[in-house]
């Protein structure tokens, strides 16, 4: 270090103010508090699927109306062997983010649900999105993330069903198997020029489904429904057990 | 080995004052460091062989990063402070805010490096392991940063004065 930057620590280590409170092991053992943990089966309960980021923290206190639920597999070579989900045939993206030479399943196209979504509206392309992470705050073993998509095309676009997420490690490659669906399909969204929509990712944590990562994620792939490039922005987890709910209007 | 409730109580408060580095307020700075020893939390079993404060820092900085990504957290500028002669005359507040002006200048980037290499006193390769970049990364964002903060007028005083006491 240099003199320079000797002053400059000195000088942080001095202006850094003082917490007005620490936070504490209890604390944050409430905000993740567990309910009895049957044995790798898990039985989630979701809210109303349009709960915005801040409203998920409302969560932990509010109990949810149940809209459908799945169980996550513990064993991670098989994740979605023992979760008939309905949703895995109703749209959308490639809920495997394996190679992206993948072909999109170009079985539901958005005019199709023209009633929900009038007029001729294409599908949101990868490029003319961006991805953003959101709060991510705790519920009954839970941490949900809520992720999303902002249309920075200079016109709307729609898009439906699930997104395909998976973890990458530091170099970049998949770790663990891609994110499995929570709920059914939603509506098709429009995205106005400038307009979100979001999804809510969920994180399993290690101690109620026993599957760890062999070193904590650094970044997470996001493939938008129905399109074969994938986006990534930082994400560190520990945990392999994720999934993923329908996209919806962001507010 | 460390028990999770003894790593919180060591680490909380030096968290929290990083958090306050990044973010200038303490709202912001608690809800960084609450999301990342829940994270801590929730992967203790995992991460507690290893270096849980490495795994702590990387979670808050990552999760700083993508927060400010995000038009609606994004801070504010702050007002004006009136002219100060010497640091002398500065109280804790002022000089918070000198600090704080200062490392707001800095993009969301540049202030994470500063404040793991001159807050948490990290060498340049453990920083580029929590930032998860290269030590070339880490060294050329610093000397841009630190070029930077040279620039500030109320900075520079206090960087010439700090020294000769």
């Amino acid at each position: 270090m240099n003199d320079l930057e000797r002053r400059l620590s000195d000088l942080l280590h001095a202006g850094a103010p003082e917490p007005e409170r620490i936070i504490t092991a209890a604390e944050i053992e409430g905000l993740a508090h567990d309910v009895p943990k049957p044995k790798g089966t898990v039985t989630r309960r979701w809210g109303v699927p349009l709960l915005a980021a801040a409203a998920v923290l409302v969560a932990v206190a509010v109990p949810a109306i149940v809209v459908g639920h799945v169980n996550s597999s513990a064993t991670p070579t098989s994740p979605a062997s023992g979760a008939p989900n309905p949703a895995h045939t109703a749209t959308g993206a490639p809920a495997t983010s394996s190679p992206s030479s993948t072909p999109a399943p170009a079985s539901t196209s958005p005019s199709s649900t023209a009633s929900i979504t009038p007029g001729p509206v294409v599908t949101c392309t990868t490029g003319q999105l961006s991805l953003n992470s959101g709060v991510t705050s705790g519920a009954a073993g839970s941490l949900y993330t809520a992720f999303s998509f902002r249309n920075t095309a200079g016109t709307p676009c729609s898009m439906r069903g699930f997104p395909g997420v998976s973890l990458l490690n530091d170099a970049g490659a998949i770790v663990g198997q891609p994110a499995t669906r929570d709920g059914t399909t939603g509506p098709s969204v429009r995205l106005g020029v400038g307009q979100q929509a979001q999804f809510i990712f969920r994180v399993g944590t290690a101690t109620r489904t026993g599957c760890n990562l062999p070193r904590p994620s650094s970044q997470i792939e996001v493939y938008p429904p129905g399109q074969t490039v994938p986006m990534r922005i930082p994400f560190t987890t520990g945990s392999c057990a994720i999934s993923v709910q329908s996209v919806t209007a962001a507010k | 080995m460390l028990s999770v409730e003894e790593f919180f109580a060591r680490n909380s408060r030096g968290l929290l004052r990083s958090a306050w580095l990044l973010t200038g307020n303490w709202a912001s700075a608690e809800d960084l460091v609450q999301t990342s020893l829940l994270q801590s939390w929730l992967h203790w079993d995992a991460i507690k062989a290893e270096t849980p404060d490495f795994y702590v820092r990387r979670v808050l900085m990552n999760t700083f990063l993508s927060a400010q990504r995000r038009r609606w957290t994004r801070e504010r500028p702050m007002a004006e402070l009136p002219e100060r002669a010497a640091a002398d005359e500065l109280t804790s507040t002022e000089l918070r805010h000198v600090i704080w002006r200062a490392l707001s200048a800095l993009p969301a980037k540049q202030r994470a490096i500063v404040v793991l290499r001159y807050f948490n006193d990290l060498s340049e390769a453990q920083t580029a392991t929590v930032m998860d970049c290269s030590v070339g990364t880490v060294k050329s964002q610093t000397s841009r940063a630190l070029a930077r903060l040279r620039s500030v007028p109320e900075l520079q005083t206090l960087l010439e004065e700090v020294g000769h006491e």
